[in-house]
This record gives C-alpha cells, structure tokens and sequence, in this order.
C-alpha cells in the first residue's frame, strides 16, 4: 500500500521499526540480512539502502561506500542500532524467524524457515529512497567454467539447466531470470508458501532490480573489509572516517 | 597348504613379530594413511601455488614461507593472537583443573554431581556451547550481562568488543576444557599414597607445605602431560572462533587455525595455507619439546 503512494521509503522503516522495537525486553524492528549483518552479510544489508540512496559499493574499480549518498545511507542504519535501538545490534541474537524482530531483508528461499511460524507475515518491496526505488537481485548462479577439462558438455549441462521448462522448476527457490518463466502465471503460483500477490512483487523486484555487487575477488573483498567495518558498530562511530578506511582497505583488490 | 608346510618354519621370534605387526596392523596403516599421508602431502603443497578449481599446481619454492614471514604483516597479528589466546587459557585452565581436583579429589556427599557438573562441557558438543555462549554474552538482553547488571555492573558487549571478545573466547573455551584436566589430575591425586602426607602431618606439616612439598612434586608428570595437551589444543582452536567471533573485531581474534581456514576455504590461497599449516605444527613442536625439556630439567634438580 504505501509503496504504491511511493511512501515505503528507509526514512518510513525507520519510523516503524522504531515504533515496533523495545530493546529492553529484545524485542527489534529490524534484523539485517539472516542476522549476519555485521559479518559475512554486511553488504547484503548495506546495499539496498545505499543504491536508494544513490550510492553503490564499487563501480570500474572505484569504491563507492565512502560517497557522501553511501554515508547518509549507511548513516540511517546506524542510527537504527545505536539510536532508535531498534535494529538487532551486533551481538545480539534477535531473529525475525522467531518473532524476535518484526522486519527483515532476506531471500525468496527463506519463506522455508516460516513453514512453522507463530505469527502473520507478508511480503513487502524493498523501501525506495532520495534516489527512488532500488531492489537488490542475489547472485546465486549455475555456470561453466572456461578451464574446465569438459568445457562443451559444461555449456549443454548448463543449457540443460537454465531452459525454460528447469528454470521454472527451480523458481520456487531461485526467483528465474528468465524474462518468459517471471512472468508468466505459473510462478507466481510456484511456491506454496507464498500467495500470487506476494510472489508479484518478489517478480518486481527481480524485473526491475540489479544484481548485489559482485567480484571476481570478492572474498577477499570481504576479509578486507570485515575488520574495518568492525569499527562502525560502536555508538560513537565516525561513519564517514569509517567508511573511508573500508574503501582504503578495498580499493587496491578492485 | 602343503606350500606352507614346505617352507621352513619361521623363528618364534619372527613369528611373534609377524604376528604383533599384524595386531597393530589396523591402527598402523590408518596412521599411514590417514596421518603421515596428509603431513607429507601438506608439505608438498606449501612449495605450491595450488588453484583447487582447475588443479593446476605451481612450484614456488618456499615462496608461501616468505610471503607468511616477511610479506604479509597480517602473519605476526595472527601469531600474537594465537599466543596470546595461548598465554591466557592455559594457567588458567591449568590453576582451576587443579583447584577443582584438590576440592573434588576426596569423597564427601555430592562429590560426584559436582565432578559431572565440571565434566560435562567436556562431552558436550563444542559447536553446542560455543553457540549457547553466543547467547549468553550478549550485549544487551544476554543471560551473563543481565545478571551482573542485579549487582550493578554494566557488561561490555563481550563478543563485539575488540578488548573484551578474546576474554571471553578465553574463559568459554576454558570452561569448555577445564573438566578434563580436572579428571587427569583428580586420577594423579588418588593415585598418591595416603602414608605421604600422614608422615609430613605428624611431622607438622601444615596444609600448604604438604601441598607444595608432596603433592605438587609428585603431579609434575601429569602436570607435564596436561600442559602439553592444553598448549596444543590451545593453538588449534577454530570452531570457538569460527562460531563466537570469526575472528573479529578487528581481526582481535583471528587466530591461526582461523586464519588457515580462512586463506584456504574461502580465498583458495591453498599453498600459502599449507605452508601456514607446516609453521602451525612446527610451533607446536618446538613448544612441545621445551616443556618436556625443562620439565626434565626441572625433575632432575
């Protein structure tokens, strides 16, 4: 509803999460992506509000996160945490699939883990920003190596795979990236778990989307920065200072 | 049949052999394969530069040893690290083992439960506690903080903190092993001769000189033994790490087999990895022979 109005912003999330969340009891608004946001998954949480924001992580071996839209961005959730208190904070345990927080970014896959959930849930587009409407494609995907030893019957495997007919098979878990199987009726009936309406606007996202940042040396990337972005989780943290030693710490592996 | 009864019997001296190397046989070859094989094949691997995707394998010498030693300064943190996680769980492991086998070392009402209590980390799945004490030490709403908040100290995020979160991989980890320790030396202790410290008592001896005397000298070999186990385990720990910090904050507590793991399951550094493995096992090594060395030392005072 309020995405239609183009008032399903970060700032709104923001507000409800606060709303929703009492630290004291550990009760949260918002958890990052599987709650491994201040790990493994701190891009996976951090983009999406950046690209609304106008930011992005890297582009043509550039950093982006130390961008003054990244910073405003990044900026908004760490006020979540340490402000608002109303986003699981480092080390805590607070988890959406439990009923401990009430909002979460997360995959299509993951419906699986609510099968037995005590509690009413739906599913609602990633919220938009200054920069407009921003949606976040995982990257999970079937390939053929150019150094493989059966480099031909790779590619047919492969094509085997990603046809119409698998790819459809493989939608209920794997949104498809092939432009005839999203839209068409069959997936959005092609998880139990989720109604056609909701499976409309995962398809939304996935047609209107970009794909997380990706790298060939992604992680170690990752291990790069993990210790500098150790440094943000703290209270009084200068985000910009931060963010700038992340993207020092990156830029010669892009 | 009749070929055997041909052939020249065997000695029984050769006969005892042949049939003793057949009774370790089992435990002979598995050590082969399963133990000098990989030892060898790790050497090997460290003179590489191994792509485990495409299996093509490069010589380069001892080139991983140089990167480990001069080229990356990461090397040295993680080396501190794991020494430092090193210096402080063993005497603190070893100090409350042996107050723990003192006090549970006699019989008295409930001896029993409180040595299970202390045993059981031991038998519990490491992954188990590893993840209950995740919860435990949370920052805000986990069970220790909520408690030293009853008396009026405001915990630290444990886990998240840079000087907090190897404290408490430290006391995790030895609370984790402390109770086998504790059995060793509660088995040395009964093992001691009751007549020992009745003689020094009528000589006059009070509590702390028959301990310091008697006792203490007469436990320095399991002392040795569980010193040696306890350093070695120290400095292969992962799945606390793995599962607490992954080695963060600020790589705080990145400690070598982490680190091992880390170049070789997740950037496919697998020679740099092999040849950070060889360095792992040579520092045991070299550890293990100095305790035994001045623990001979020592005994032959």
């Amino acid at each position: 509803m309020l995405a239609a109005r183009g008032e399903w912003t970060w700032e709104r999330l923001k507000q409800d999460a606060a709303a929703l969340a009492d630290a004291e009891a550990g009760v949260w608004g918002f958890q990052s992506v599987d709650g491994q946001g201040y790990g493994g998954r701190v891009i996976h949480t951090l983009i999406p509000i950046v690209r609304s924001y106008g930011g992005d992580a890297w582009s043509d071996g550039a950093c982006g996160l130390s961008s003054d839209e990244a910073v405003e961005a990044i900026t908004l959730y760490h006020d979540m945490i340490f402000k608002d208190l109303s986003a699981v904070p480092p080390g805590e345990q607070g988890d959406f699939f439990t009923g401990n927080a009430a909002l979460t970014v997360t995959q299509l896959s993951r419906v699986s883990k609510l099968e037995d959930a005590a509690f009413d849930w739906g599913v609602a587009p990633l919220p938009s920003g200054p920069a407009g409407a921003a949606s976040v494609i995982g990257q999970a995907a079937v390939v053929a190596f150019a150094q493989g030893k059966q480099r031909e019957l790779a590619a047919e495997f492969l094509a085997h795979m990603t046809s119409a007919e698998n790819v459809a098979v493989m939608a209920e878990f794997f949104p498809p990236a092939r432009t005839s199987v999203l839209e068409g009726e069959a997936f959005l009936s092609s998880n139990d778990a989720v109604t056609p309406d909701q499976m409309k606007i995962v398809a939304d996202g996935i047609a209107n989307g970009s794909v997380a940042p990706g790298h060939v040396a992604y992680p170690q990337i990752e291990a790069a920065m993990r210790p500098k972005f150790d440094a943000l989780w703290k209270p009084d943290a200068d985000v910009k200072a931060v963010l700038d030693d992340v993207c020092a710490a990156i830029e010669p592996l892009l | 049949m009749k070929d055997t009864a041909i052939r020249p019997p065997l000695t029984l001296r050769a006969r005892e052999a042949l049939v003793g190397w057949l009774f370790v046989s089992p435990i002979t070859i598995g050590f082969l394969i399963f133990f000098v094989g990989p030892l060898v094949a790790v050497l090997g691997y460290s003179l590489t530069e191994w792509n485990l995707l495409t299996q093509q394998s490069t010589f380069v010498g001892m080139n991983n040893y140089v990167d480990a030693l001069s080229r990356n300064p990461e090397f040295w943190t993680v080396l501190r690290n794991s020494l430092v996680f090193a210096a402080g769980l063993v005497p603190l492991n070893m100090v409350l083992a042996l107050t723990l086998a003192v006090a549970l070392s006699r019989p008295f009402r409930g001896v029993v439960i409180f040595r299970t209590i202390f045993f059981a980390p031991v038998v519990t799945a490491a992954v188990a506690w590893a993840i209950v004490w995740t919860f435990l030490l949370q920052g805000e709403s986990g069970a220790v903080n909520q408690m030293l908040a009853l008396i009026g100290i405001d915990g630290p995020n444990w886990l998240r903190h840079p000087d907090w979160a190897m404290f408490a991989v430290i006391v995790t980890r030895v609370f984790k092993t402390v109770g086998l320790n504790m059995i060793l030396y509660i088995a040395a202790l009964q093992s001691i001769p009751r007549d020992y410290e009745e003689a020094a008592r009528l000589e006059g001896a009070s509590g702390w000189q028959v301990f310091r005397m008697i006792t203490w000298p007469l436990l320095a070999p399991t002392t040795l033994v569980i010193m040696v186990i306890t350093v070695v385990g120290s400095l292969k720990v992962f799945d606390h790490i793995y599962l607490m910090t992954e080695g963060g904050p600020e790589n705080g507590t990145l400690v070598l087999a982490f680190y091992i793991y880390e170049q070789a399951f997740e950037f496919f550094h697998v020679g740099y990895a092999a040849a950070l493995a060889v360095i792992l096992f040579l520092l045991i090594v070299l550890l293990t022979i100095t305790q035994v060395i001045l623990k001979q030392r020592g005994g032959a005072r």
